[in-house]
């Protein structure tokens, strides 16, 4: 087995990596057929979940009549076997077709929500998401290589904070700085200056938790023997940190990095509902409030697919940096 | 049937006037006191009746009746329903906005839909507002949301309209909208018919002719079984309505709405003279829609589809929360000249925190709701605004949950202690120190606001009437000053029940349960509840529940005391009346099942 950092430097377009590449193949077909099956659990217990809470989509403060109910629920397929339902939902959901938010009363299809929803909500997460990744990376490296100094703790502090305060405080206390007393940002998100209030809030809790994790497994990198081995042989110090250490350091971030991706673009509800951002974040929770079951059931597998294919992802990108993983 | 003895009062009520329709004023038991509850207790001991023969009785004589007779029947019915026990009444609702100081021109209609056509902003007629987050409709037969209404309120134009008022900000009168006048003309069985000459040269917003068949046609589809929208009932004052909601199929033409489009003229029998119909010609489910434009149920998300006939149209429709809509004029409408806006926004939002960041940056000049914790210091400027509103915060208790039922024995004794609690609460409190948006303690459960027309056709507020005197002393007192003679009454009322009392508390009332849906507010006044029983001895376990859960664990009657609101859909005792009769799907109460 090779010194890890030093034999494969692209482990997919060289010769040697031919082996590598088959495995690899064969690696990501077994795990889409995992995800398969994963999807199809998913929706089979959101399915059954969803029927169990009491309450139904045209619950209502002011009661409708049974006869109303009645046509209401055949017109939207609902008056059928739980097991008819199941099947028909299970057959359409593979093939992407969601159908219709029962709340807007067959004026949306659940495909246009997620849709439009997921154009701001991804955005403003791609970007969090950056910045998470970028400013984690370097503050935790730096913590790691000034460990014990002022500076640590002064990270340490900071990164602590971030984690411990929860959104809805952040997202409140900019929005009363920065729109009210100050007015230079806009308190509704329509535009590029209403993204960089909910960008911030957003990328500071996977911000936090980067910084942690890059700065234990830098701390554990430098501390080990092929750093030491590095420097005897008279590599410099730009060429231990970029060459030998942050690449072995950044193996718990990418790990973290795919699930954390899935989840940030899929909007917060929080951040969204105080910030005013038209994003998908809060359809997850007043989806499941108004029994909209086409549209939980929408939201789940495309938040579902999402976290599968991030996961797979990070692992792909995982063995690619750090080749001491196996595939098998 | 668990609810089976009732009060005396009933049996004058109903057996005395069964066959008399529209004769002499029904009889009313004169009280011995102005003490407000023995009356109906001693009355219950005796009789036998059951919600079906006293309740819905007195009800369905509300339909057959009107004027005064009418008015007695529904305040019989509120006695009834009061000497239960069953329905405790908290606050009247208020309805609280910001309004920029500088905004003239604005008002809102006694349901709180708010008018901003006629509005501008220091000059500026260009402005955004906030009303609400995004609406599930804004179809007018299907929409059964206030904000939803007030989008509806601007694009249609029902026959009636509500006038701007000189004075303040809430409409109090009706003016001719799309019809130029009406005719009222009684006929058989009590029924009416009003006669509507429609405006010359009425217009949809897309330019084409307004016919009498677009309302006819309109008013068939909301009420249709086809459609089974929520407020199809509102059409059941409608002669033929009981066939079209039961038409599955097709919209099938209310049987007594007759239109001619030769001569602009609409008939509409009614099937009793009641007295809120022209209120519901400016009822967003009463709009004409343009039909050839309704196809499938997303033509209403479409800024081209969506034709009205009202004072603006929409020029963008992104319904979304964070999105918005917006308006321009109508140069179509008759009354464009009075419309002063030229373009105007409505913001969607579903945060408290957020519409009110906007409101003070000043990018929005209204936001129609605020966070409860900011009330006291929003309170103190010129543009904090509390209108009424017809509603009832209230707390309603199962008749059928037989919590107690190892020392109270009869349904009597039961309405004594569900009465008993109710004088434990202390409603000022209730309103000044967790409210604290204006509300003011009810001493019945119909809305402050609700008016009645007096035998002379005058009219009067009806909580100015309400209580078993008529004389506007409800069914609580609910004075600061009477709260400590309440609950001294409290206690001799459930000392006489046989609990025990040692001088301080009661010690064997078993603990109740009490049920609200998660929300701060509803969670507050819930532990107020709690705190003030405890002192007496009565244990209150709290529990709260997701609001969906919790409305179908109410409607099924599986809970002992809830939390409860009611607003009116029209300015109409029976609005909050009707509600109770046996076989309603909002008698949360269980009566009589």
């Amino acid at each position: 087995m090779p010194l890890p950092g030093f034999a494969i430097k692209y482990p997919l377009f060289t010769k040697g990596a031919k082996t590598m590449n088959k495995k690899l193949g064969f690696y990501i077909l077994k795990r889409v057929l995992l995800a398969l099956l994963t999807i199809v659990i998913v929706i089979t217990v959101t399915f059954f979940a969803m029927q169990l809470i009491p309450g139904g989509p045209f619950t209502s403060e002011k009661a409708v009549s049974q006869e109303s109910l009645d046509r209401l629920y055949a017109k939207y397929g609902l008056d059928k076997p739980l097991i008819v339902q199941y099947f028909n939902y299970l057959f359409n959901a593979l093939r992407f077709d969601f159908g219709y938010s029962i709340k807007s009363r067959g004026a949306v299809t659940v495909n246009h929500i997620i849709g439009e929803g997921m154009r701001y909500s991804a955005t403003i997460g791609l970007i969090a998401a950056f910045i998470a990744i970028i400013v984690g990376v370097i503050l935790g490296s730096l913590a790691a290589y000034k460990h014990n100094t002022i500076i640590d703790r002064i990270i340490m502090v900071l990164s602590t904070a971030s984690v411990a305060v929860p959104s809805f405080i952040v997202s409140t206390i900019f929005l009363y700085l920065f729109c009210v007393v100050w007015q230079i940002l806009p308190a509704n998100g329509s535009d590029w200056r209403g993204f960089i209030l909910p960008t911030i809030t957003l990328s500071f809790s996977p911000m936090a938790y980067i910084i942690r994790l890059t700065r234990s497994s830098t701390l554990d990198v430098l501390n080990s023997d092929y750093i030491r081995t590095a420097y005897a042989k008279g590599a410099s110090f730009s060429r231990v940190l970029y060459k030998h250490s942050l690449r072995n350091s950044l193996t718990p971030v990418i790990t973290y990095a795919g699930p954390m991706i899935a989840f940030i673009l899929t909007g917060s509800l929080v951040v969204e509902k105080i910030y005013g951002i038209p994003g998908i974040g809060r359809e997850f929770v007043t989806s499941i409030t108004n029994r909209d079951y086409p549209e939980v059931m929408g939201l789940t597998i495309f938040l579902t697919y999402l976290v599968i294919i991030m996961v797979l992802v990070s692992d792909v990108l995982y063995t690619v940096v750090n080749p001491r993983v196996d595939l098998d | 049937m668990k609810f089976k003895r009732l009060p005396q009062v009933i049996v004058l009520a109903t057996v005395g006037t069964l066959c008399a329709c529209n004769g002499p004023l029904p009889e009313r038991k004169a009280h011995k006191d102005e003490a407000i509850y023995s009356a109906t207790i001693d009355g219950a001991k005796k009789d036998n009746l059951t919600w079906k023969d006293s309740y819905d009785a007195v009800i369905a004589m509300t339909k057959k009746t009107s004027g005064a007779v009418r008015n007695e029947y529904l305040h019989q019915a509120e006695d009834i329903l009061m000497s239960t026990g069953a329905i405790t009444p908290i606050y009247y609702y208020t309805d609280l906005f910001m309004e920029n100081e500088k905004m003239e021109g604005f008002y809102s209609s006694p349901l709180g839909y708010k008018f901003f056509h006629r509005a501008t902003v220091d000059g500026a007629k260009e402005y955004t507002v906030c009303v609400g987050p995004k609406g599930d409709s804004f179809d007018p037969a299907i929409n059964s949301a206030v904000d939803g209404a007030i989008v509806i309120s601007h694009v249609f134009e029902g026959l009636y309209r509500w006038k701007q008022p000189e004075n303040g900000d809430v409409a109090a009168e009706l003016e001719p909208g799309q019809a130029a006048s009406f005719e009222k003309v009684a006929g058989n069985d009590g029924h009416v018919t009003y006669k509507f000459k429609l405006r010359d040269n009425i217009k949809y917003s897309d330019g084409t002719a307004l016919k009498a068949s677009d309302f006819a046609n309109s008013w068939a589809r909301a009420a249709s079984g086809k459609l089974a929208a929520d407020y199809g009932y509102m059409f059941d004052c409608v002669v033929g309505y009981e066939e079209t909601a039961a038409d599955e199929n097709n919209f099938k033409p209310l049987s007594g709405v007759k239109a001619d489009d030769e001569k602009g003229e609409l008939e509409v029998e009614l099937i009793s003279d009641v007295p809120y119909f022209l209120e519901l010609t400016a009822f967003p489910t009463y709009a004409p829609v343009k039909l050839d434009k309704v196809t499938g149920d997303d033509w209403w998300t479409k800024a081209e589809n969506y034709i009205g006939n009202g004072p603006l149209k929409v020029s963008k429709m992104d319904n979304k929360d964070g999105g918005s809509i917006e308006f321009v004029p109508n140069e179509n409408y008759w009354d464009n000249a009075n419309t002063k806006v030229s373009k105007l926004t409505f913001a969607l939002s579903d945060d408290d925190d957020n519409q009110l960041a906007n409101y003070k940056k000043g990018d929005w000049k209204f936001i129609d709701s605020v966070p409860n914790d900011q009330i006291e210091e929003l309170s103190k400027g010129k543009d904090y605004h509390v209108n009424g509103q017809l509603g009832t915060y209230y707390v309603i208790f199962n008749v059928n949950d037989k919590a107690l039922n190892r020392t109270l024995k009869s349904e009597a004794e039961y309405a004594t202690f569900r009465k008993a609690l109710g004088l434990l609460i202390d409603r000022n409190y209730i309103c000044e120190k967790i409210g604290q948006a204006g509300q003011e303690p009810a001493n019945t459960f119909v809305g402050k606001g609700i008016m009645e027309t007096n035998a002379d056709g005058s009219l009067s507020e009806w909580t100015t009437k309400s209580g078993p005197n008529r004389d506007g002393k409800g069914y609580y007192k609910v004075g600061k000053a009477d709260y400590e003679a309440n609950c001294a009454e409290a206690i001799e009322m459930i000392k006489g029940l046989g609990f025990k009392f040692d001088g301080k508390k009661f010690t064997n009332i078993p603990a109740l349960t009490y049920l609200y849906n998660t929300s701060s507010g509803h969670k507050a006044i819930a532990e107020y509840l709690q705190g003030a029983f405890k002192a007496y001895g009565i244990n209150l376990k709290l529990e709260s529940q997701e609001w969906a859960t919790f409305l179908n664990t109410r409607k099924d009657g599986n809970y002992s005391i809830a939390r409860n609101g009611w607003l009116a859909d029209y300015n109409d005792a029976c609005s909050f009346l009707d509600m109770w009769t046996t076989d309603s799907g909002n008698n949360d109460a269980q009566f009589g099942r």
